[in-house]
């Protein structure tokens, strides 16, 4: 294996290596880099122009210019700029920011994405897969930008304009919660009577639940309350170790109640922890939640340990990521008055000098990552869900599958056991990829939505036709892509017995 | 039992839960978030004026060749960096009283007598004078090649000033006369700090300055051109003390640079606490605005920006001229266009009025077409020096005047190659406005623009025109322009610099001499006046019209005053204040 | 889900399980007859087909003039603010009744009539993303092809070329190709993101023919001295053409967003020339204040994006030999 990875890593760089020729090359020949100083009459322009050349090396040929590019970078020095800053420096900024914003996109994407895909494969033909499939192509088709600009315009400041009077018009709740009803019956399998119940209690629900939110003002100033973590904690413990270990097995179901309950019961002391949070101190949470979590899963698991803990910890997390999300909510209503009741962001990454404890901090980036990131999980989402649902599909029709149902698995058992773990096997290959895609994208929404990212600085220096700066952008994004492909076939070859024992 | 069965009976449990839950989560969660939504601290909405400005800035030091640009100059040096002079709204020179008072004291020759007020002072406390000065003529006037500097045109004319450290009456003498002698860039950058970094006492530079000793005032220059860079970070904030109303606050890279106000100003303060410039694309500024996100925007214009903008509430917008011009240039050095006549015929084909209703007036109502050069609408001799030019003769399009022209010159069908740089779709649309008209008058225009037009080895400087169009930044000061229209000696394209079409008149060299050296402002306006009068009669070049410019603010904000010049709308940034 | 008896649909009566009924299809006969059958696809194929006629009919292409009477360049006169005149609504509904109207999808700022800009920017953008799908395409086919036949050095060298490719971002060697080919007019530059976008498919060719060299017929084929020409193009090359052609729509699909985003970078088709996403592009600050500038060309983009990626799924479905298993 270490040697499999070596010999990887150095065909990489030599991949890498060919590649930043091409790219200089191309780069430097892309355009006129005096261009924007010869229409200028001023007297400086002369002076700008020679300092210019000199500091882009115009005077000498392009491949004397990338040998002494390549040069420094053996050296460790990733140049200056034409105007000289440090190339260096500026990277950094920008990977982080653009990290910010993909990272985010590519977890929530992939996981929305293969849980729809998964569940449009197991209804496959059914009216929510072709639903899914149809909402899957727009999003495939649509220009990011095109996107990006409506969310702006329509998600923040139309929302905006309407929170300072958060009331849901009667004809807006009969439509959603006809929509929810819809979505609702198509994934319900059985005959029509059955259906229409299902629409009936989906649309009665949403109605009810729209209604009820915005006469209460709920926009105004939201939050969960305790009430509403206990139950939905307690529910999705047992919606999970039903779904993974089965009705039938009781230990990993109490390991998970449990630990979801002592997590929804310590609602009320943790306000007081959390008043004054840091990031170390809610890291240091979610620590304890594990571990209490793991001794929970150990102790009620019995034999079935190995679900339990697992799911124990699942469990923990959710119900301490929910107490999370009503505290942040808690900071709502003082937040939006701090930003002149305009909570939803159109551009950057931060309120300049917003000043205020962490949830109003946590708050601001979030209410300034919500529509890029929002941007570029739609967009990411049509590719996760079409190839989990192609997988899961190919994986349905295997033989040992068919083996499990004759031998006379339960279905759940079958699919959760059998199907789904196969089934995401080559999906951890697309993730991989697809995160190069997500950068691709984000050096779009980067630009709507005023990130100084890599993408940025990109499309800024390949406009001035400066390529230190370029060079450093595609190292970065080169590199990300050769290890994200690496690890990729580690996991392949990892989860993937047949690769591994040969 | 079945499948679908205890899936339904799974949904219907659920769905029955969700019910309750909500209703519950709805009901009880008032009072939890209203005690502790209180309890935190709500962080106040202080009177931050936000203006909104594409691009970052990357330097304090905006005066050396390499960081010479406006995303520099539009935060700093305007009321961070103040020097003895500004520009004015119309682009002209407003002196700085605050910092010094300066006059004419000789003609020949020429010297100005700058008097700084008694109580100027850097904002780190150290003594703004003498010292100051003695740097900005080390940097500017060529004899320390160690230091960048922008451009020693002007410097490079003034001997070694005479003063010691602690001076605050300073006396420049020029070598020869200068007409721009009042927008001279005095103070530029603290000399104290760059003394100190370049481990020197103030004194010891000065002397250094004066005895001309390059060696030790290396390391000076060194930080001089690099120590103020922004390397994702702000330099250490004592190196950057400021001389106006404002000083760096904090920046916080690709996001914004916030200034607040300096304490130590002697002159009038600052109305605002704090101004934050935020680094917000131009095409993304009019939904930033809209949002709240930002107070003041100066976007690209257009008609739809435009009417966005006066479509929304609470927002005022204003439309007007800048320093940026277009025109068509002529080709003297080969093509048709040598012979006056078929200039003639041209010019009078050439639908100004029209380019100028069609694209420009619905970016601003009152735009007109640009009858001069070298002088904008809103200066105040543009009426003046249009009617001595004669330039508004040539608003009107005369195709039956054009025609004989041409027939009496033997031609039809005549190619006329325009070319400009692409892609712009205004210029484009130009093109298209002029080949509609002057086709019809003999001529066959052909769009030759193209992407590389201005390139090295391009169109324009291998002389492949015969009309070239493209603009010209101006500003009201006059050094800038005069060698565009200077007999050059060789016409290559290395040779004929700003000349681009190689057109040349022995008699207008004199006066173009003449405004260079002459140092009073109502004799240059006469001279000028000259200068359009001939280039209009020899049809050197035909302007077109000013570029629009469109600034538009929330009215939350008071005092906000667009600016023709390079200067910006931040150019009285320390009058804004939110109300 | 062989559990759920009530769901067992019928099995298909054409697919040979029953033998006897069955006359012989030949392959094309098969994927044509289950390519018709899928309702999307027959929807996307009827949808770009509407929309490459209207494009290319309406202002018509080149020398030959089409039907529309306006021309998508030259300037006009402003009517109603340059609202659309498209109406769509029958007049017994309270509409204005259907029409096209003077300028159905509204004018630009200087007069331009929209529908032809529209048109004149899908037919660039079709031809942009036919151009790059066919070129990608070709391109990828024969060097996956002549890696995966040959294996040894050639295989080598060309994966590591390909490798190369991969590693550079699309968009941002797109971006840098747009720089410079962007002037050289829309042809030129699909022609050349065509010739970077082509490493997928090889990779896809290559695997495809890594398998297909190793099977009966190919040996048999070799055994009988069978030129190397003949085996690629003959026997395995047919054999991959189900792949191949799914690719090829998922790259014309992918091309027109590119070219797309790189309009809205800044490094696409340059004017005088449009695309739809330089029209998008243009007018975005027309979004609130003259929204069909905005809407038209995104809805067109939409439309044949949206109408590709149906019928490379059909296409998809078609191809695959056991699509008839996967129905429950």
């Amino acid at each position: 294996m270490l040697a499999f990875i070596a010999r990887r890593l150095a065909i990489s760089s030599l991949v890498l290596l060919a590649a930043t020729f091409i790219m200089f090359v191309l780069v430097a020949l892309s355009g006129d880099p005096l261009g924007d100083l010869r229409e200028q009459s001023t007297p400086q322009a002369q002076a700008q122009m020679a300092a210019r050349i000199k500091a882009l090396r115009l005077d000498v040929p392009i491949p004397v210019r990338y040998f002494g590019w390549l040069g420094d970078l053996f050296r460790g020095d990733l140049g200056v700029d034409k105007s000289g800053h440090a190339v260096s420096s500026q990277l950094a900024l920008a990977t982080t920011a653009t990290m910010q914003l993909v990272i985010v996109a590519t977890l929530l994407g992939a996981f929305i994405g293969i849980t729809i895909g998964v569940v449009s494969a197991l209804r496959q033909y059914s009216s929510f897969d072709h639903g899914i499939t149809f909402a899957a192509f727009v999003c495939f088709s649509l220009p990011v930008f095109w996107v990006a600009t409506m969310l702006k315009q329509y998600l923040a400041i139309e929302f905006n304009d309407w929170l300072r009077d958060p009331v849901i018009p009667l004809w807006v709740i009969g439509l959603v919660a006809v929509f929810a009803g819809l979505v609702w019956a198509s994934i319900y399998k059985g005959r029509w009577k059955g259906k229409l119940t299902t629409f009936g209690i989906g649309f009665a629900v949403t109605a009810v639940v729209l209604y009820a939110l915005s006469a209460s003002h709920w926009f105004a100033d939201p939050g969960l309350g305790f009430p509403f973590v206990l139950v939905v904690s307690l529910a999705a413990a047992a919606g999970a170790s039903a779904l993974i270990a089965g009705w039938e097995n009781l230990q990993p179901m109490y390991a998970a109640l449990a630990s979801a309950g002592v997590g929804a019961l310590l609602y009320y002391p943790l306000q007081q922890v959390l008043s004054d949070a840091n990031l170390l101190s809610i890291l240091g949470l979610a620590l304890l939640t594990i571990v209490v979590s793991w001794a929970l899963g150990h102790t009620l698991g019995g034999l079935l340990r190995r679900q339990a803990i697992p799911l124990a910890v699942f469990s923990g997390l959710l119900t301490g990521g929910l107490i999370f999300v009503d505290r942040i909510l808690q900071a709502w209503h003082s937040y939006t008055v701090s930003v002149r009741n305009r909570p939803i962001a159109t551009i950057g990454s931060e309120t300049p000098n917003y000043s205020g404890d962490f949830w109003h901090v946590s708050l601001d980036s979030a209410m300034h990552l919500l529509l890029p990131t929002l941007a570029l999980i739609l967009i990411g989402l049509a590719g996760h869900s079409r190839y989990s649902r192609a997988s899961m599909l190919e994986v349905m029709n295997q033989d040992y599958v068919r083996t499990a149902r004759a031998k006379g698995l339960p279905e759940r058992t079958v699919i959760v056991k059998h199907a789904f773990r196969n089934g995401m096997i080559p999906i951890t290959t697309i993730v991989a990829l697809d995160f190069a895609g997500v950068f691709s994208g984000a050096v779009v929404t980067e630009h709507v939505f005023g990130w100084r990212g890599l993408g940025a600085m990109f499309t800024k220096s390949l406009r001035e036709v400066d390529p230190t700066p370029v060079m450093g952008c595609f190292l970065v994004a080169g590199a990300a892509i050769v290890i994200w492909n690496m690890i990729a076939d580690i996991a392949y070859a990892y989860l993937d017995p047949r690769i591994r024992l040969s | 039992m079945s499948y679908a069965r205890r899936t339904g009976r799974f949904l219907a449990a659920a769905t029955g839960a969700a019910i309750l839950l909500t209703a519950c989560g709805t009901g009880e969660e008032k009072p939890a978030a209203k005690d502790s939504g209180s309890a935190s601290s709500a962080p106040a909405a202080d009177a931050t004026v936000i203006h909104a400005h594409e691009q970052e800035p990357n330097s304090y030091n905006g005066f050396t060749a390499e960081e010479y640009s406006s995303q520099n100059h539009i935060v700093f040096n305007t009321r961070v960096l103040q020097d003895v002079w500004g520009y004015s709204t119309d682009g002209g020179v407003a002196r700085n009283t605050e910092v010094a008072t300066y006059e004419k004291v000789s003609d020949d020759p020429l010297t100005v007598k700058y008097t700084f007020n008694p109580k100027a002072v850097w904002s780190d406390g150290a003594d703004l004078g003498c010292a100051d000065v003695m740097l900005t003529w080390a940097t500017g006037s060529g004899k320390f090649t160690d230091f960048s500097y922008i451009s020693t045109e002007q410097w490079g004319l003034v001997e070694l000033p005479d003063c010691k450290v602690g001076d605050k009456e300073i006396t420049l003498k020029y070598k020869s006369p200068f007409v721009d002698w009042e927008a001279l860039d005095v103070v530029t950058m603290p000399a104290h700090i760059v003394a100190e970094q370049g481990g020197l006492t103030v004194e010891e530079m000065v002397d250094a300055i004066k005895g001309g000793d390059k060696a030790k005032l290396k390391k000076a220059a060194e930080f001089y051109n690099k120590g103020w860079l922004f390397n994702g970070k702000l330099p250490d904030k004592k190196l950057m003390p400021a001389s106006g109303p404002f000083i760096i606050d904090s920046y916080s890279p690709g996001q914004s640079i916030t200034l607040a106000r300096n304490e130590k100003y002697w002159g009038e303060p600052a109305k605002s606490a704090k101004v934050t410039i935020r680094f917000i694309p131009q095409d993304e500024q009019v939904q930033a605005l809209q949002n709240g996100e930002t107070n003041i925007i100066e976007p690209q214009s257009n008609p739809d920006i435009v009417a966005q903008l006066e479509g929304l509430n609470g927002v005022t917008v204003k439309t007007g001229d800048q320093f940026l011009y277009d025109h068509l240039d002529f080709n003297f050095n080969k093509g048709p266009f040598k012979d006056a006549n078929l200039r003639k015929a041209f010019a009078l084909c050439v639908p100004r009025q029209q380019i100028v209703d069609n694209l420009i007036k619905p970016q601003n109502p009152e735009a007109k077409t640009l009858d001069t050069r070298n002088v904008v609408g809103f200066q105040s001799q543009y009426a003046d020096t249009v009617a001595f030019a004669g330039g508004d003769k040539w608003g009107t399009v005369d195709i039956e005047g054009a025609k004989k022209l041409l027939t009496d010159a033997g031609k039809s069908k005549l190619k006329v190659r325009i070319g400009y740089n692409q892609p712009n779709p205004r210029r484009t649309q130009v093109v298209e406005l002029i080949k509609a008209s002057c086709d019809q008058a003999g001529f066959d225009i052909v769009d030759t623009g193209s992407e590389k037009f201005f390139a090295d080895g391009g169109d324009l400087a291998n002389g492949n025109f015969d009309v070239a169009l493209f603009g010209w930044a101006g500003s009201a000061l006059n050094s800038g322009w005069t060698s565009t229209y200077h007999t050059v000696e060789k016409c290559t394209p290395s040779g004929k610099g700003n000349n681009k079409g190689c057109y040349s008149n022995k008699e207008l060299d004199k006066v173009l001499e003449q405004i260079l050296g002459e140092t009073d402002p109502a004799k240059t306006i006469e001279l000028v006046k000259q200068v359009e009068k001939t280039l209009w009669d020899d049809l050197a070049t035909i302007p077109l019209y000013t570029q629009p410019a469109l600034t538009a603010w929330s009215e939350t904000v008071q005092n906000v005053v667009p600016n023709a010049s390079q200067a910006s709308v931040t150019w009285n940034m320390h009058e804004w204040s939110m109300q | 889900m062989t559990l759920n008896t009530e769901q067992v649909e019928p099995a298909e009566p054409n697919v040979g399980t029953q033998g006897m009924t069955v006359t012989a299809r030949t392959q094309r006969q098969l994927v044509t007859r289950r390519f018709f059958r899928h309702k999307g696809a027959l929807f996307g194929l009827v949808l770009f087909v509407f929309v490459f006629v209207l494009a290319f009919s309406s202002i018509g292409f080149g020398p030959i003039p089409g039907w529309w009477d306006k021309p998508w360049t030259g300037s006009g006169t402003l009517l109603d603010r340059g609202r659309p005149t498209l109406s769509v609504i029958p007049e017994f509904l309270g509409g204005s009744g259907i029409h096209l109207g003077e300028h159905p999808f509204g004018q630009d700022n200087l007069g331009k009539d929209y529908f032809a800009l529209t048109m004149r920017g899908a037919q660039i953008s079709i031809i942009v993303a036919l151009t790059i799908g066919l070129v990608s395409t070709v391109v990828g086919t024969v060097i996956g092809a002549l890696a995966g036949y040959f294996r040894g050095w050639v295989e080598s060298v060309l994966m590591r070329l390909t490798d190369v490719m991969i590693t550079i971002p699309v968009l941002i060697i797109g971006a840098v190709v747009g720089q410079m080919a962007g002037n050289l007019g829309p042809y030129f530059l699909a022609l050349m993101l065509g010739v970077i976008t082509w490493t997928s498919v090889a990779r896809l060719v290559r695997g495809q023919f890594l398998s297909l060299r190793e099977k009966e017929f190919v040996e048999a084929a070799q055994a009988v001295g069978t030129s190397a020409k003949r085996i690629i193009f003959k026997h395995i090359l047919p054999n991959t053409l189900g792949v191949i052609i799914v690719s090829a729509t998922l790259a014309v699909s992918s091309g027109i967003l590119l070219e797309t985003a790189l309009s809205f970078i800044g490094f696409g088709v340059k004017p005088p020339d449009t695309s739809l996403g330089q029209l998008i592009e243009t007018y975005r600050s027309a979004m609130v204040t003259r929204p069909w500038l905005f809407w038209w060309p995104g809805i067109f983009i939409i439309a044949i994006a949206l109408s590709v990626n149906f019928i490379g799924d059909g296409l998809r479905d078609a191809f695959d030999p056991r699509q008839n298993r996967v129905r429950n």
